[in-house]
């Protein structure tokens, strides 16, 4: 891997993010929505003596991670979803770079936004709402790697989606994660879901990381068998999304489609 | 010593066939326009040398180094430029040749980033965003962003198509100057004939993804007992048809 390219693809997306208001703009807007509407709907929820385990701080804990994880994929995709619509593709492409150099790149200015965007919403909650992330314990390093690795899992996924279908499958870059935040668990157990829902929810990581959250705020005991399922879980699903990115970058290229920008 | 060796080149895509089969060579120093009416596989010969289009049979060698195997080595040494392609729209010039000089590993970016656009005069748009300038403009930064890593090899796909005659002319010097000098190849396809006849060493006719034609311009004018090439280019394109 050249160290010269990957910097050059940080260097561009820093370039598009600087002379672009709405890419600054994006960073804290919705998170901070999002943060706002729950914490109201916590401060509403203590005032009415709502029998929460974990109390009210689980939701926006669950908030706070949600929100990395889906930053982790979405970031990930929207650096290439730009290079799409400047048509700047073929470029890229047609330059030494190779696939693993672009998306380390993408992976290194990603994690940047991610955890400048992060550490607002921790600093918003706590000022505003009284809510510390640190409150999350033993269970916030590994939540944290968790929901990245599966963030970049469903993000590469995307990534190749767009890849091989251009710019119709960028729909998937927003809807994605929310597909998946019903069986996830973010703001209510598992046990609440229909059974055949349940297996849909375990199999995810994003589950596991959310109930080993609740029960740390509820009881203070750390759930380590569902935060190692969760983590060796979000290896093999990044696995997979390499081996997908993999395969399709190599039929893109059978079928001529990188040449072709937007589709 | 040979920049571009391409055997037996086949590109088909479901039912097409774009390219048949196609072999040539060609040396370092050489200035080769590839030619043809729309749809002949200009682009897609183009994309195959580039690695951004897998072939469905033959080998590609660029400087060395086979293209389906050691992509970026091949490609290291090359650059490229297209009507077609664009950069991100907000960047300024400087941002986008100062990118790009990285991706192609110049060392001395700064050194590269000043001489291209030196070599254009886009001294005054440097620090104008991608979107502001005009068509030709924009032409000319693609060119500019082509010489960046002092290439081996430059592959052209249409580059003038929407200069006008003057940033053409300009172009066209700049690009031969370069050549001169540096002993770069260069491959170019052009729908302008005139163009060719100026700057190519030697050109060739691809028709419904084979070559009918390989020679000097002036040979090629013999051949075909033709004014110029416009006309070279007409009768083989209507042979294509028949």
């Amino acid at each position: 891997m050249n160290r010269r390219r990957v910097w050059a693809v940080v260097l561009q997306n820093w370039y598009v993010m600087r002379r672009s208001p709405i890419r600054i703009f994006e960073l804290f807007y919705w998170p901070v929505i999002e943060v706002v509407l729950w914490g109201f709907i916590s401060v509403f929820l203590v005032g009415a003596d709502a029998n929460i385990p974990g109390g009210v701080g689980v939701l926006l804990g669950a908030v706070l991670l949600w929100d990395l994880m889906f930053r982790s994929q979405q970031e990930l995709t929207i650096t290439q979803l730009i290079d799409m619509w400047d048509r700047n593709i073929v470029n890229l492409y047609a330059s030494p770079m190779r696939q693993s150099e672009y998306l380390t790149g993408a992976l290194v200015f990603s994690v940047v936004r991610v955890m400048v965007g992060t550490t607002f919403l921790v600093v918003i909650a706590d000022w505003w709402f009284g809510f510390d992330l640190l409150s999350v314990g033993a269970v916030l390093v590994p939540a944290l790697v968790t929901l990245s690795l599966f963030g970049w899992a469903l993000g590469l996924t995307i990534r190749a989606a767009v890849m091989r279908f251009g710019t119709n499958a960028e729909v998937l870059a927003w809807s994605m994660a929310f597909l998946l935040q019903p069986v996830s668990a973010v703001f209510y157990p598992v046990s609440v879901l229909p059974e055949w829902l349940q297996a849909i929810a375990l199999a995810l990581p994003t589950s596991h990381v959310f109930e080993a959250m609740r029960a740390f705020l509820a009881s203070g005991e750390v759930h380590t068998g569902g935060l190692i399922i969760a983590f060796v879980g979000s290896l093999v699903y990044l696995g997979l999304a390499a081996l997908v990115a993999r395969w399709t970058y190599g039929r893109v290229r059978q079928l001529g489609l990188l040449a072709k920008p937007g589709y | 010593m040979v920049a571009i060796r391409v055997a037996g080149l086949v590109k088909s895509f479901k039912v097409k066939l774009a390219v048949d089969g196609i072999s040539f060579e060609v040396p370092r120093g050489q200035v080769c326009a590839l030619l043809g009416p729309n749809g002949a596989g200009k682009t897609t010969t183009i994309q195959c040398l580039l690695g951004l289009t897998l072939p469905t049979d033959g080998t590609i060698e660029v400087l060395g180094h086979d293209v389906v195997k050691d992509r970026s080595a091949a490609i290291a040494r090359t650059n490229f430029a297209a009507s077609y392609t664009a950069f991100p729209w907000r960047l300024r010039v400087r941002e986008i040749l100062r990118v790009y000089a990285g991706l192609y590993d110049v060392a001395d970016h700064r050194t590269a980033v000043a001489r291209s656009i030196e070599l254009f005069g886009l001294e005054e748009l440097s620090h104008q965003p991608f979107q502001s300038l005009s068509s030709g403009q924009q032409t000319l930064v693609n060119l500019a962003k082509a010489l960046i890593n002092a290439p081996e090899l430059l592959i052209l796909d249409e580059p003038t198509a929407s200069l006008d005659p003057e940033n053409a002319f300009q172009a066209r010097t700049v690009l031969r100057q370069v050549a001169d000098e540096t002993g770069m190849t260069i491959f170019i396809t052009s729908h302008n004939m005139r163009e060719v006849e100026k700057v190519a060493d030697r050109v060739l006719f691809l028709s419904a993804g084979e070559i009918v034609a390989d020679a000097a311009p002036t040979q090629l004018r013999e051949q075909f007992r033709a004014e110029d090439l416009e006309e070279v280019f007409l009768t083989v394109a209507r042979e294509s048809r028949r």
